[in-house]
């Protein structure tokens, strides 16, 4: 399968620059299909047509969950986000960080977070997790190996230039609130950086919209309700733009239906085309939102990958002193991963 | 002064005290790093605290003011002239809610929260009248024990918390005010009447207080800088003695019943309409 | 980061009352304002540190020597600007004035050093109930002890708020003066608002285990003064008493300085 966009002109360039396309197509052995980053068909050998038994011509525009109602959401599920995702974004090599007292908190980190993905970041408290994505937006220095942001070195470009790349969203939002509304509160970071009023009143709109706040801008920010004022710390962040979103542990001191409702709104900005990095310990939240996982025991890397493939392994992860939800451990014994019990049901309930 | 002894029976202001002190220090200690005359004072944004705790929480201010200091005191400095770094800083936080009412009628709002022109005006006055008188005391003691000449504390600690106060003093009460009104935590509405002492010529002890310190001040500046050419600290060290004793007397005829009444009068006509 | 200064030792000097040392730390104060003449100040700051090298914990003076050293350059410049002597050295400097700087600054240093040697060998508990002993009376030891413990608290959120507002975008280094206090805002207002916040919750935990019901309370930690304490009290006021002879006898002051 090839990633290819879905605008026109582009596909004809390169259906143009590829001709053999054609040629590998017609003669393949095997089916071979090529799909847009929503799983659309934009074509079809007819090895492929045969196999899903739908004539060439109907495979066009229609996504593969439509064409094909038998195949399994999660793989297709996979699938989507891996071809959505892009070039590395976040490039991390041999960082190690060691402490002004002297502890040496991460050692020897590889890690690479891609455009468009949705990562997580693993790990029990003093683990080291925090201190590594605090490394994304500047606020530590590495103190052996480097950290690159879009190619450039993070030591070479600053916390405040860093913040307009790579958003982060501290655990306690009442760890930034100072405003006297929640407009002010949102507006802080795009008139920081000094844009027109104008175009302040509008991300001020755009990123409330986002987080479901519309409407609130007159509020007094202190006293909403602590779902509120984190939905409000999120938008004060995204009002800058970033192309990256940290959230430091963003379930604490929400009850569970709060808990859901930020998760989906984080999966929303994401399937928006934010690249997320999540830093938590709350198992079922990387189950059921993340697209990869790195778990970080005692300052190292120990597990990367898929959470698909991350939550197999069950013995590393409780070496991390970390357990996966008990319905991936339950799918983990019989046989196959799954990443939440909807996905179990539809896997068990495949028609 | 009763209110700062009648206060303690309160368990949110005796808490208050607590979480005050805490504060301050620890934006003290921090900002250590950022020094003018090292080991006695630094220019330090945390400064607009005593005002902001005085008014919003009275005694209970004026009393974290103190601790507070007294332990940035802890981390280096602590010495005898922390005995005045006590005072000095409890007059901080104590001049600004006992002043406050000084200048306003009876039937006028006098709540702290700085969003009219009066107010502000009020407030920049009694900010730079508590920073002086926070600067005599401790400049007094120190030039006494012969540590540090009075003109150099004396301007230094003056104009550090005068600047600090003006600036960031007005935008903290117009944020904090009203949050910290609906958490119920306003000293005017914690504490009764009846344990606050009532104004006795409320507007004689504003003038003495202004008279007492900016008084000190000027004297302390003429007598111990150089070109005085006085013969020894006792100058300064004796001198000053009827500016600090005018400065207590005033804050004895300051009172500040009014505000308390005045807030539980609100709550009362909010509560039966 | 632990900002206090208390390292756990077991020494004689540890093991001593609070309100003993307490007394010590005060008794120190009059020793070092004694004398004005740096050698003989010099004498009591030695005195000072061998009590503090016994205690083992001089290694905290590597935490405050950037302190003592602005004191001393800073009060030698001082008082060599505002004090008068009879030979002059240079301009307007004279020879008496430096020294009465130098004698000044050792008498800082020494009041500093004997806190920083008070506070590594008490912890703020001790502190506390040794004031409550002494009369204060509870609630304020008790909110003294509760400001104490919640420092590194407070410092540690005030620290994350700064990341959280740099990563915002907070630049604090930039801009006039004023500018720059402003800018503070960001930081000062969600310390304030964390903190404060907890007071009624606070109030109401400390109420619902009975705090000021009555005005007697029993304590966890129970202070005996020993004969230990005692003779080291007696041995403390007896030198100190020698000390202020040998003043009284005209040692230790410096000749020619005025003010």
């Amino acid at each position: 399968m090839v990633d290819a966009r879905s605008d026109r002109s582009l596909q004809a360039e390169l259906e143009q620059a590829y001709g053999l396309l054609d040629v590998i197509f017609a003669r393949a052995p095997v089916g071979l299909a090529l799909f847009d980053e929503d799983l659309r068909y934009l074509r079809v050998n007819e090895r492929m047509a045969a196999m899903n038994g739908v004539p060439v011509a109907d495979h066009l525009g229609r996504a593969v969950g439509e064409l094909l109602p038998g195949l399994p959401r999660d793989v297709e599920d996979d699938l989507r986000r891996v071809l959505r995702t892009g070039e590395p974004l976040i490039e991390v090599e041999g960082l190690s960080h060691r402490y002004p007292n002297g502890v040496l908190a991460l050692e020897g980190v590889d890690l690479a977070v891609r455009r468009g993905e949705f990562l997580a970041v693993l790990g029990q408290n003093g683990s080291g997790k925090t201190t590594l994505v605090k490394h994304f937006n500047g606020l530590l220095e590495p103190t052996g190996g480097s950290v690159r942001v879009n190619g450039e070195e993070t030591v070479e470009q600053g916390v405040r230039k860093l913040g307009q790349t790579v958003g982060y969203v501290f655990q306690n939002p009442d760890h930034q609130i100072f405003s006297d509304t929640v407009s002010d509160e949102v507006a802080f970071g795009p008139k920081i950086r000094g844009l027109e009023e104008a175009e302040v009143e509008e991300r001020v709109s755009e990123a409330l919209r986002a987080v479901g706040l519309e409407g609130y801008e007159e509020e007094d920010p202190f006293g909403l309700t602590k779902g509120e004022r984190q939905r409000v710390a999120v938008a004060s962040v995204l009002a800058v733009r970033p192309e990256v979103l940290i959230l430091d542990e963003p379930t604490t001191g929400l009850d569970y239906a709060e808990q859901r409702s930020m998760m989906d709104l984080v999966r929303r900005l994401n399937e928006a085309g934010s690249t997320i990095i999540v830093v938590t310990h709350t198992m079922w939240v990387v189950a059921e939102y993340a697209h990869r996982a790195a778990v970080v025991k005692d300052g190292r890397v120990t597990l990367s990958g898929t959470v698909r493939e991350v939550f197999a392994k069950e013995d590393e992860l409780r070496d991390a002193s970390l357990r996966p939800p008990h319905i991936v451990s339950m799918g983990n014994a019989l046989g196959h991963t799954v990443c939440s019990v909807e996905e179990m049901l539809r896997v068990t309930e495949a028609k | 002064m009763r209110e700062i002894f009648t206060m303690w029976r309160h368990t949110q202001m005796v808490v208050l005290v607590a979480l005050t002190a805490a504060i301050y220090a620890a934006f003290l200690i921090v900002s250590q790093f950022l020094v003018i005359v090292p080991g006695f004072t630094n220019l330090r944004p945390g400064n607009v605290f005593p005002f902001v705790f005085g008014l919003l929480f009275g005694p209970a201010g004026a009393w974290g003011a103190a601790i507070g200091n007294l332990i940035n005191d802890f981390f280096g400095t602590l010495g005898l002239g922390s005995i005045f770094g006590f005072v000095g800083n409890f007059f901080l936080g104590f001049l600004p809610y006992k002043m406050w009412h000084a200048y306003f009628r009876r039937d006028e709002n006098m709540e702290p929260n700085v969003n009219s022109g009066k107010k502000l005006a009020v407030f920049v006055a009694i900010a730079i009248l508590a920073s002086i008188v926070c600067a005599v005391w401790i400049a007094w003691f120190n030039d006494l024990l012969g540590n540090v000449p009075f003109a150099v504390l004396g301007t230094i600690i003056s104009l550090n918390n005068a600047i600090v106060g003006v600036i960031l003093g007005p935008i903290l009460l117009l944020v904090l005010y009203p949050r910290v009104k609906r958490w119920g935590l306003l000293w005017t509405e914690i504490m009764e009447p009846d344990e606050v002492p009532a104004a006795r010529m409320k507007t004689v002890g504003n003038v003495l207080v202004w008279v007492g310190g900016v008084g000190a001040l000027v004297l302390g500046l003429i007598l111990g800088s150089a070109a005085g050419g006085a013969p020894g600290g006792l100058g300064v060290g004796l001198g000053l003695i009827p500016f600090l004793i005018l400065i207590l007397v005033g804050s004895f005829l300051l009172g500040g019943r009014e505000q308390v009444e005045a807030a539980h009068e609100e709550t009362d006509t909010m509560q039966s309409s | 980061m632990d900002p206090f200064l208390y390292l756990d030792r077991d020494t004689w000097v540890h093991r001593l009352d609070p309100r003993t040392k307490m007394f010590l730390l005060l008794g120190s104060f009059v020793f070092a304002f004694l004398y004005v003449n740096p050698l003989y100040g010099l004498g009591v700051l030695a005195v000072v540190l061998l009590f503090g090298a016994s205690a083992r914990v001089l290694v905290n003076l590597r935490r405050i020597w950037f302190v003592l050293f602005m004191i001393g350059v800073m009060s030698v410049i001082m008082w060599s600007i505002f004090a008068s002597g009879e030979t002059t050295l240079f301009l307007f400097v004279e020879q008496e004035s430096v020294l009465y700087g130098v004698g000044i600054a050792i008498r800082i240093i020494v009041t500093v050093v004997a806190g920083m040697i008070f506070l590594s060998t008490t912890r703020n508990e001790e502190i506390a109930t040794g004031l409550v002993r002494l009369g204060v009376p509870y609630r304020f030891a008790f909110a003294i002890s509760t400001a104490l413990r919640l420092v590194p608290t407070v410092a540690a959120t005030g620290a994350t708020i700064g990341q959280a507002q740099r990563s915002r975008g907070l630049d604090l280094d930039s801009g006039s003066i004023i500018e720059r206090v402003r800018k503070n805002v960001p930081l000062l207002i969600p310390v304030f608002v964390s903190t404060i916040r907890s007071t009624n919750t606070f109030s109401m935990a400390l109420e619902s285990k009975g705090f000021g019901a009555s005005a007697k309370r029993t304590y966890f930690l129970n202070l005996t003064m020993t004969r230990r304490d005692w003779l080291v009290l007696l041995v403390f006021v007896l030198l100190l008493a020698a000390a202020v002879a040998v003043r009284l006898l005209g040692f230790g002051g410096l000749e020619g300085v005025s003010r």
